[in-house]
């Protein structure tokens, strides 16, 4: 079923409404949110917490594209659960992709209180605009999806290996493109 | 900062952002290497010319390395530009006519051998045209006969980007490498970048 179709079964208040984006979307949000949580139940859980979250939002909100919005109260959602659940182990997909971009973020002295996370936003746009289209894509399936190697070399038709020297440049691009705008120091 | 702090303003960025990582197709998808087509291409490369610069020695082959490819455009002021292409990296490019009226991108890499003549491949549509329409001149280029010239025509039904793929073999080395230029239409006009780059030595025994 078509996006505009499925927000008007929102708009009319329809149950049909959460079947149709499960059909349509609930693997890639059950996959987004697996790749934080690295847990089924928990994963299961904030992906109806964000149909839920859809239902309330829907309408006013009449979102374009659908699997945008959506995918934002999925990662959102599982990022809170995830920082929740204090006991898990740290072996998530999300953990991983974390720590692997630790390493150029680090610094002693730190200066992030001072910045709001908006303006950080932006200038991490400002970065992903230096990109090319593919290693943008790139990128945002490690570091905002929390794709493994492997799904993303799978979805941008490269190597595994491909995708890692791609990612290790990026990253050291951009710990440079921080540096130059003080966000490290 | 904290990953945390990344993490929090990662998903602050803007909408666009993510549904283009949601929406990508990967353009490289559309084509992956066959080995037989490669050596089948390369065979038909070889008569379609009617030559085989690269199976024999000859002492006086060009210098430089013979996998820089040339992506050729039309500046603003009619100054035609030639510039080594990257790999990553965007190059515009424009369209040219050929002397017997066909348009298309033009690319170029150094033959390994000297050669008589100067030497066209055509493509169209990422494989090797069958039009049997032999190209002598284009328009607005200088060309040279230590180049060999290859003239992409686009399918006028498939919208960009385009992809090429392309092969340049090095004697000197014994290998070979397989390229994927990727042409895009912009605001701006047409862009190429190789989007894929793989040297490989060449060998005798058949493909496993």
């Amino acid at each position: 079923m078509e996006d505009e179709k499925i927000i008007e079964l929102f708009f009319a208040r329809s149950e049909q409404a959460i079947k149709e984006l499960d059909t349509k979307y609930g693997k890639t949000c059950h996959k987004l949110s697996y790749n934080i949580l690295h847990n089924d139940l928990d994963a299961e859980e904030c992906v109806n917490d964000a149909y839920l979250g859809t239902w309330n939002a829907i309408p006013p909100q009449r979102p374009n594209p659908l699997l945008t919005f959506l995918c934002k109260i999925v990662r959102n959602l599982s990022i809170t659960r995830h920082h929740a659940n204090t006991a898990m182990k740290r072996n998530s997909t999300y953990d991983v992709a974390l720590e692997e971009i630790e390493g150029c973020l680090s610094s002693t002295v730190t200066i992030e209180k001072e910045l709001e996370i908006k303006e950080l936003a932006l200038i991490i746009e400002n970065f992903l605009d230096t990109l090319s289209v593919e290693n943008r894509v790139i990128f945002m399936r490690r570091y905002w999806f929390s794709d493994t190697y492997s799904d993303i070399a799978q979805r941008v038709g490269l190597t595994e290996k491909n995708v890692s020297v791609r990612l290790t440049r990026t990253r050291k691009q951009m710990r440079e493109y921080l540096l130059e705008r003080g966000v490290l120091v | 900062m904290t990953t945390k702090t990344f993490s929090q303003a990662l998903g602050e960025i803007g909408d666009k952002y993510i549904t283009e990582a949601n929406e990508y197709v990967a353009v490289s998808k559309k084509f992956r290497w066959n080995w037989k087509a490669v050596a089948a291409c390369v065979a038909v490369a070889i008569l379609f010319f009617g030559a085989i610069p690269f199976l024999h020695n000859n002492t006086n082959a060009p210098i430089g390395s013979p996998f820089v490819l040339t992506a050729y455009a039309v500046d603003v002021d009619n100054t035609i530009s030639a510039v080594e292409m990257k790999e990553g990296e965007n190059i515009p490019v424009s369209f040219f006519e050929a002397n017997n009226g066909l348009k298309g991108f033009v690319f170029s890499h150094r033959a390994t051998n000297s050669q008589n003549h100067v030497s066209f491949s055509i493509m169209t549509d990422g494989s090797q045209a069958t039009i049997g329409q032999q190209i002598e001149a284009i328009n607005g280029l200088e060309l040279s006969k230590d180049n060999i010239y290859v003239f992409y025509i686009p399918a006028q039904d498939q919208p960009s980007p385009y992809s090429v793929p392309l092969t340049i073999e090095d004697e000197a080395s014994n290998s070979i490498a397989l390229l994927n230029v990727v042409v895009e239409k912009t605001e701006d006009g047409y862009i190429a970048r190789i989007d894929n780059i793989a040297i490989y030595e060449k060998t005798n025994e058949p493909e496993k």
